[in-house]
């Protein structure tokens, strides 16, 4: 009931997760991030019903989710004290906080959804687009609430606009290398189950994006 | 550790560069806990960015590791010492109330800002450097993470600097239009000795950073202290995408 009741308090940004300043608690956050990352992770490295791809998938989840947040951290506080929103702080990261919460509750959520069709036996690509739109509605939650802590903080002070943004670019620009490199998520049936691809850390997504997005651009170039 | 935390976020809050201070032309910063605590910061991220070599070279990349964690705290003093006579030159024509002492200790303090937000960005950049290969990746990397802290920087000096062109208390009997001329006035001198001098900062520190190269540490190169300056940072920032 107790588990029931944070769930609750997060989604509506109430009680101990309400929107304004107070010790942000940290523990219970991570808490519920850790399992309803590790719920969707088991089901979304499920399928062909391999357990051991599930529980990879399982352990991947929940550190896609924290480890990104916690490189860029530090970060995220040196700007806020530099906009001179040291004052916000607290509130500025538990909106932060709740939004991951949120984002990895939601998922949870659809983890149920995925496992049903899974069940449908669909093939490996229509799995890949439908743990994509997974993350993608989760994303979604995650700015309801992130809008709900930031309005008034913006709304104070313009400065939290920036400070917004900036921990938004670098958390994506970070997040996508570290989705990058704990590839394989969802597992191809059809292959081995490793935990990291083969030279997961010798690729680079920005330099294979760099030369994709140059390709393009220079045979548009040779056609004109 | 504590202390030194607590130390760095009075920096980056401004308490040793109220607004009232610098009305008054007072700059009251501990000089010796600032540059400490900047070299300190300045060779955190020095080690960030020596990682590189460290992991990709033999036992070579310790001394490239070393060099780098010396190197960066080292950029921002000479940088700062090159500068800071144009800045105190140029203010002081436009009549600002901060002596060349006190010039330097307000470029002392951005400049402490400066290496919090690289030495906040470490992690990110020791991350980057454990997972990928891509010499040139982690050379545009690292010269937009030092593109950001410079921008806050700056942005934190802009700040200081137009505190010290603004009027204390206006002469008595001038009208309401007058005082706000004599404020748009001095903003306007503010803003234009800081834009001249960012400028000269700028290309000082960008080709500061170019002469003291090598910070990474070119896998395919031997280590050594100072490369042979040709060409200029652009040449090299031009390369660095060719060969990604």
């Amino acid at each position: 009931m107790r588990i029931a009741s944070e769930i609750d308090g997060v989604l509506r940004s109430e009680g101990e997760h309400a929107v304004g300043v107070g010790e942000v608690p940290w523990r219970r956050i991570a808490f519920l991030i850790l399992a309803s990352g590790l719920a969707y992770g088991l089901v979304m490295g499920s399928l062909g019903w391999k357990l051991r791809g599930s529980l990879y998938t399982g352990v991947k989840v929940p550190l896609l989710l924290t480890f990104a947040t916690t490189l860029c951290l530090p970060f995220f506080y040196v700007l806020n004290v530099c906009l001179g929103l040291r004052a916000d702080f607290s509130a500025a990261l538990r909106g932060i906080f709740c939004t991951q919460t949120t984002l990895a509750l939601a998922l949870a959520s659809l983890a149920p959804v995925v496992l049903f069709l899974y069940a449908t036996r669909i093939e490996y690509p229509t799995a890949l687009l439908l743990n994509g739109l997974a993350f993608g509605l989760a994303s979604l939650a995650g700015h309801v609430t992130l809008a709900r802590h930031y309005r008034p903080l913006i709304a104070r002070n313009r400065a939290h606009r920036l400070g917004l943004w900036s921990w938004f670019g670098l958390y994506v620009f970070v997040s996508i290398k570290v989705g990058w490199i704990l590839r394989p998520f969802v597992g191809d049936p059809e292959l081995a189950t490793t935990f990291f691809r083969e030279g997961a850390l010798d690729e680079n997504p920005y330099v294979v994006l760099f030369w994709t997005v140059g390709g393009f651009f220079w045979s548009l170039v040779q056609r004109m | 550790m504590i202390a030194f935390l607590r130390e760095v976020d009075r920096l980056l809050r401004g308490e040793y560069t109220r607004d009232a201070d610098l009305r008054q032309g007072r700059i009251v910063i501990p000089v010796g806990q600032v540059a400490g605590t900047g070299a300190l910061l300045g060779a955190f991220y020095g080690a960030c960015m020596g990682s590189f070599a460290l992991l990709r070279h033999d036992e070579i990349g310790v001394l490239q590791f070393l060099l780098t964690t010396m190197k960066v705290p080292l950029l921002f003093l000479f940088s700062l010492l090159v500068t800071a006579p144009s800045l105190y030159v140029f203010s002081a024509l436009a009549r600002s109330r901060l002596n060349f002492r006190q010039t330097m200790l307000l470029l002392f303090a951005s400049s402490g800002v400066i290496t919090a937000v690289l030495a906040s960005l470490g992690p990110v950049t020791v991350f980057f450097t454990v997972s990928t290969k891509s010499y040139p990746f982690i050379q545009i990397l690292n010269l937009v993470v030092f593109s950001i802290a410079g921008l806050i920087g700056v942005g934190f000096l802009r700040k200081a600097i137009s505190r010290v062109f603004e009027p204390n208390d206006p002469p008595p009997g001038l009208s309401a239009a007058a005082v706000e001329n004599l404020t748009d006035h001095g903003a306007r001198r503010a803003r234009t000795i800081f834009t001249a001098w960012l400028v000269i900062y700028g290309v000082v520190g960008l080709q500061m950073g170019w002469v003291m190269r090598p910070f990474i540490g070119d896998p395919e190169a031997p280590t050594v202290f100072f490369r042979e300056t040709e060409h200029h940072i652009l040449r090299g920032i031009l390369d660095a995408l060719k060969y990604m």
